[in-house]
C-alpha cells in the first residue's frame, strides 16, 4: 500500500510557500516537504488538517494505491 | 542544520576533551597510590595541557549559552533532544533516533568490555585507557543519535 497526495498541486493552486502550509496546519516546511515528496506519511490528524485548509475531502487530497509486493 | 552541525561538533568536542582533561587527574592518583605504597616519598608530576581543551570549550560553551538564554535557545547538549520535535514528523524521527541509539549499546558495550581486556597490556603506556573505553559508548551513542536526527532537516 502507499499513500499518494495532491499537495503539491493543491498549494501551487493556492499560491502557498511550504512554510505557509505548514504554519496553517501547525507543522514545520520540511514536514511539507516530506509529505509532498511522499516519504513521510500523515497522520490522520494532520492529513485532515491539510484537507481542512484546503476545503476538499480526504479522497480529493490523498490517494490509496495498492502495490504489487516485491519478491 | 547548522546548530546541528555546531552542536553535534561541540557534543563530541566536549566528551573527547574531558577524557584528555581526566590524564591529570589519573597522573595525580597515581601519585597518591605510589604514596600510600610507600609514605616515605611523595613525588607527583602532571602535566596540565590535556585540560586546557576543555577549558576553551567550556568558554565557547559560556558565551553560546549567554547569547542563546538572551534568545531563549538553549544550550548545546539540550539543542537536539528539545528543539526537534516541532510537530509529528519530528517527534517520530527523534523517537527512532533514541531507539537506534539506545540500540548501539547492545554493540558497543560488549565491544568496550572486550576492550577492557587489553587493559593490563596497556596499563603502562596508556594509564587512561579505561577512560577512554569508557567514553567510546558516548561517543557512539551522539554519532548515532546525530545521524539519525539529521533527517529531519533533510
Amino acid at each position: 500500500m502507499h499513500l499518494r497526495n495532491h499537495v503539491k498541486e493543491l498549494r501551487a493552486r493556492h499560491d502557498w510557500t511550504q512554510a505557509q502550509l505548514g504554519a496553517r496546519v501547525g507543522v514545520t516546511r520540511q514536514t511539507i516537504a516530506s509529505i509532498e515528496k511522499g516519504d513521510y506519511v500523515p497522520s490522520l490528524l494532520l492529513g485532515l488538517q491539510i484537507c481542512n485548509v484546503f476545503d476538499l475531502t480526504m479522497e480529493e487530497v490523498f490517494i490509496l494505491e495498492k502495490r504489487e509486493e516485491q519478491g | 542544520m547548522k546548530r546541528l552541525i555546531f552542536s553535534f561538533i561541540m557534543s563530541v568536542s566536549m566528551i573527547v576533551a574531558f577524557g584528555a582533561a581526566l590524564i591529570p587527574c589519573i597522573q595525580i592518583a597515581e601519585g597518591f597510590a605510589s604514596f600510600i605504597r610507600s609514605p616515605h616519598q611523595f613525588y607527583v608530576e602532571v602535566n596540565l595541557l590535556p585540560v586546557v581543551p576543555l577549558v576553551i570549550l567550556s568558554l565557547i560553551e559560556a558565551v553560546d549559552y549567554y547569547l542563546g538564554r538572551r534568545k531563549g535557545r538553549p544550550s548545546f547538549w539540550q539543542y537536539p533532544l528539545i528543539i526537534p520535535a516541532a510537530d509529528e514528523r519530528e517527534r517520530a524521527i527523534s523517537a527512532q533516533a533514541t531507539a537506534t541509539a539506545f540500540r548501539a549499546i547492545w554493540f558497543i558495550a560488549p565491544f568496550c568490555a572486550a576492550l577492557m581486556v587489553l587493559h593490563p597490556i596497556v596499563r603502562q603506556s596508556i594509564p587512561a585507557f579505561p577512560v577512554f573505553v569508557l567514553l567510546i559508548i558516548p561517543l557512539v551513542q551522539i554519532c548515532v543519535y546525530y545521524f539519525k536526527i539529521r533527517k529531519i532537516y533533510l
